[in-house]
């Protein structure tokens, strides 16, 4: 079985030391989700193990090599990235853009993960006409349509409304159910999280991190810990789509 | 219009290059059929002067408009354009540098743009590893630089000097020190090389952090981009002048009319740039024939009202 | 000529400034003059104002007198300071505008307007600045001296005028147009400008235009022997029986007495090129 091994691995960003000796096991097939404050370091760990920003890459590796050891080619046949869009508006089209990120890869499986995402309908419009949650559907699109063996979602379900976020989060579970992925996730809701995490990375900010099986990580205490308010436990008053049962 | 059949789009503009390049090199104060020339005076003037010139003009606004595109993906920057970064204050600068020191030598104002836009380039490319934003900063401070420099020389320069310092920076197409075959060719080969790195370009577009993610190295392409599109900027300004409008505008009509790829992108640019340049020169020579115009006036008279219908339309 | 840039409604003005100046009797003999151009420089110390200048522009350089005087302008600019310090009474100029000439006015010195637009213009702005400077009586006889002399260049013509193109620069190639002071030179010396039915006082042209126009001779304002080699190899080339025939730009680009010099240099040359080319028929 592959997988992203972190050991040791430290987050840096504008001189402040956000994370120190991170280790995380993520293995192909499990969704490992991310949380933490803002400014908690969450999005540039996931640039670092993209290879975007610069980074302790010696501390991550993949099928036992270091992420440093790649070149940059190969590395981006192993991960695709997903992040805040940030493109000027030169007048690409969604078809375009997915083009950019997968070439031609049309296939069934495709089809069907840009119909449940809604992307199907878009495909000539110009990106730059799209609401914010359309793009960001196009964005997620883009990122799953590469086939790669690792997936880095950068908080996939922002902009989202309620039928896409469960979308997204059906589709994120499938990639590693089914695609068998290591799928990386930046998620701030933590009904969400528990949702579809097997294993939860805790970034505190303050250097500190955690890494556990959802079971352990999502309690109260942690989370109070982490997000630094108080939390409560209802049974029976929160609602969430269930992405299990959409078929 | 929609811009889904950008293959035919193009074709129609290398039919519509043919017949500029033809038509325009016939025009003048008189009509000329190269083949059946009137007399042997008309047949010097189309394959002597008027060819060469027309050639000379489709090169530059090919090359202007190619650049123009190079520097808007590359600074991510709708609004860049050839001498976004300085190179047209340098050469500038250096052309009418020359002009102070070798009063009256004809070749002192190509020489010396060609010196000042190296030069221009070579500071530039000092801040190429800061990025884009900090880049273009560094440009604007620079060509704000360059343009003190500019009037500084301008200042010492002797009023006999003025009046050519003036035609050369309004464009001047008559006199290039460059032969129109040399300039084709560096056309061609900054088409083949924009062609060459097209999808690492398209890439770009989707920002630099997903290029990169996506495996295109963006700092040796940055840098590669802009020592390309400067040093065509600098053929162009040695050859022509500063002609302003063409390298800014041309991209985006490309963009509006076939879409933002590259490897369709670029050779329309290059197509089209040319086209633009050609007919706004031979509006130069004609409309108020003997007298001439200068062409960077022309190249926004006739490029600013197609824009913005096009502006319009795609609304 | 691009320098001496105006209009019909100059010369317009410059008629009602000899109108009123007519009526000034000649007070003006302690007048201090600012010459601001060479030409007006030169008509001062042709009518014998020489002694009253007391600053020049920069490229006043004839009489030789004139070059020893403080230089208190370009051709772009006044300088105000050194200026207002000569104490001056007139300042003549060949530009209404010209920077620095109001914070003159704003002193109480007077500012003439010199910018003939024609050889009788030169004459009558030598005129009018003889009265404005208390040298009325010996203007005039300098003024009749030269008009003789133009009249002796006019009796010069014999045949219908000679197309020529006057060459003010080669890259890119500028000429006169029909306002310019050198066309109607042109004329009075039996040659006509190609472009004399243009309506610019300068001209950018092309080498296609010089050469459907057919001249019969190539005017460049060029001394330099080097320099006119470089033009005539240029020029043979398209036109090759027209001569190139160099003249003094101080002379022909100077609206001021010494045009006639060179006016009356030039009407040789185009006299021995006339006789060339009748020769050849």
């Amino acid at each position: 079985m592959n997988r992203l091994a972190i050991e040791g691995m430290a987050v840096w960003r504008g001189g402040r030391r956000l994370v120190e000796d991170l280790h995380c096991d993520a293995a192909s097939g499990s969704v490992t989700v991310i949380l933490g404050p803002n400014g908690a370091g969450k999005s540039t760990l996931l640039q670092m193990l993209a290879g975007v920003l610069p980074g302790s890459h010696a501390h991550a590796s993949w099928m036992g090599r270091h992420l440093g050891a790649y070149l940059r080619r190969e590395w981006a046949d192993v991960v695709s990235w997903q992040g805040p869009a940030a493109y000027a508006d030169f007048g690409l089209r969604v078809d375009q853009r997915l083009h950019l990120a997968a070439g031609m890869s049309t296939g069934g499986e495709a089809e069907r993960m840009l119909r449940e995402l809604d992307v199907s309908g878009l495909m000539t419009r110009p990106l730059a006409q799209l609401s914010s949650g359309e793009r960001q559907r196009v964005e997620v699109a883009a990122a799953m349509l590469r086939q790669t063996p690792v997936l880095l979602l950068d908080e996939p379900t922002a902009h989202l409304d309620l039928r896409h976020q469960a979308a997204c989060l059906r589709l994120m579970r499938q990639q590693a159910d089914v695609g068998g992925r290591v799928v990386l996730v930046v998620l701030h809701d933590v009904a969400q999280a528990a949702a579809v995490a097997d294993q939860v990375v805790l970034l505190y900010g303050d250097g500190r991190s955690e890494t556990g099986p959802v079971e352990a990580m999502m309690v109260p205490k942690r989370l109070q810990a982490l997000y630094g308010t108080p939390m409560r436990a209802v049974e029976g008053v929160g609602l969430l789509p269930d992405f299990r049962r959409m078929a | 219009m929609r811009p889904a059949r950008p293959a035919v789009a193009l074709l129609l503009l290398l039919v519509l290059t043919a017949g500029v390049l033809v038509v325009a090199a016939s025009m003048g104060q008189s009509w000329i059929n190269p083949f059946h020339p009137a007399d042997a005076t008309s047949a010097a003037i189309y394959w002597q002067l008027r060819l060469p010139r027309v050639l000379t003009a489709f090169a530059v606004g090919g090359l202007l408009s190619v650049a123009g595109a190079g520097f808007q993906v590359m600074l991510q920057n709708p609004l860049a354009e050839p001498y976004v970064l300085g190179v047209a204050g340098s050469a500038a600068a250096g052309a009418v540098g020359c002009a102070a020191l070798f009063p009256n030598v004809a070749w002192a104002m190509p020489a010396g743009a060609f010196v000042g836009a190296s030069l221009g380039i070579g500071i530039v490319g000092l801040f190429a590893s800061l990025g884009p934003v900090r880049l273009l900063l560094a440009g604007v401070v620079l060509a704000a630089f360059w343009a003190a420099v500019l009037a500084l020389l301008l200042s010492l320069l002797p009023a006999r000097e003025l009046g050519r310092a003036f035609g050369w920076m309004l464009g001047d197409l008559s006199a290039s020190p460059l032969s129109p075959t040399l300039l084709l060719v560096v056309l061609g080969i900054s088409v083949l090389g924009g062609l060459a790195v097209s999808t690492s370009l398209d890439r770009l577009l989707l920002g630099e952090k997903q290029a990169r993610a996506l495996g295109i190295p963006v700092r040796r392409l940055h840098l590669g981009l802009l020592l390309g599109a400067s040093a065509m900027t600098a053929v162009a300004v040695t050859a022509a002048g500063t002609i302003g409008f063409v390298g800014l505008v041309i991209p985006h009509m490309m963009r509006m009319l076939i879409g933002p790829m590259h490897r369709l992108l670029i050779p329309a640019a290059a197509l089209a740039g040319g086209v633009l340049l050609v007919t706004a020169d031979t509006a130069a020579r004609t409309v108020v024939a003997p007298a001439e115009l200068p062409v960077g006036v022309l190249t926004a008279m006739i490029g600013v009202p197609v824009f913005l219908a096009l502006l319009v339309q795609r609304r | 000529m691009y320098v001496y840039a105006s209009g019909p409604s100059m010369m317009r003005l410059l008629y009602i400034l000899l109108c009123l100046l007519a009526c000034v009797p000649d007070a003006w003999a302690d007048a201090r003059v600012l010459a601001l151009t060479p030409a007006a420089c030169e008509m001062l110390f042709a009518i014998g104002a020489g002694p009253q200048v007391v600053g020049v522009s920069e490229h006043c350089d004839y009489p030789p007198a004139a070059r020893h005087l403080p230089r208190i302008a370009d051709y772009r600019r006044l300088f105000v300071e050194p200026a207002l310090r000569l104490k001056p009474t007139l300042a003549v100029s060949g530009q209404a505008d010209f920077p620095g000439l109001s914070a003159l006015r704003k002193e109480g010195v007077r500012v003439m307007l010199v910018h003939p637009a024609s050889v009788k213009g030169v004459l009558a702005a030598m005129l009018a600045l003889g009265r404005a400077t208390g040298h009325g009586s010996s203007g005039g006889t300098v003024v009749a001296r030269l008009r003789r002399r133009l009249d002796r260049l006019a009796a010069g013509i014999s045949s219908p005028p000679l197309p020529v193109f006057y060459e003010d620069w080669p890259q890119p190639l500028l000429t006169e147009g029909g306002p310019s002071f050198i066309t109607d030179a042109l004329q009075h010396i039996g040659a006509r400008n190609i472009f004399s039915a243009m309506p610019m006082e300068t001209l950018r042209t092309s080498v296609e235009a010089v050469v459907q126009a057919r001249p019969r001779a190539i005017i460049v304002p060029e001394v330099s022997e080097k320099r006119l080699v470089a033009r005539r190899a240029f020029w043979r080339h398209w036109l090759p029986d027209v001569p190139v025939i160099g003249v003094d730009a101080d002379l022909m680009q100077r609206p001021g007495p010494r045009l006639i010099d060179g006016m009356a240099a030039l009407q040789r040359r185009l006299t021995s090129v006339r006789g060339v080319v009748h020769a050849a028929r």
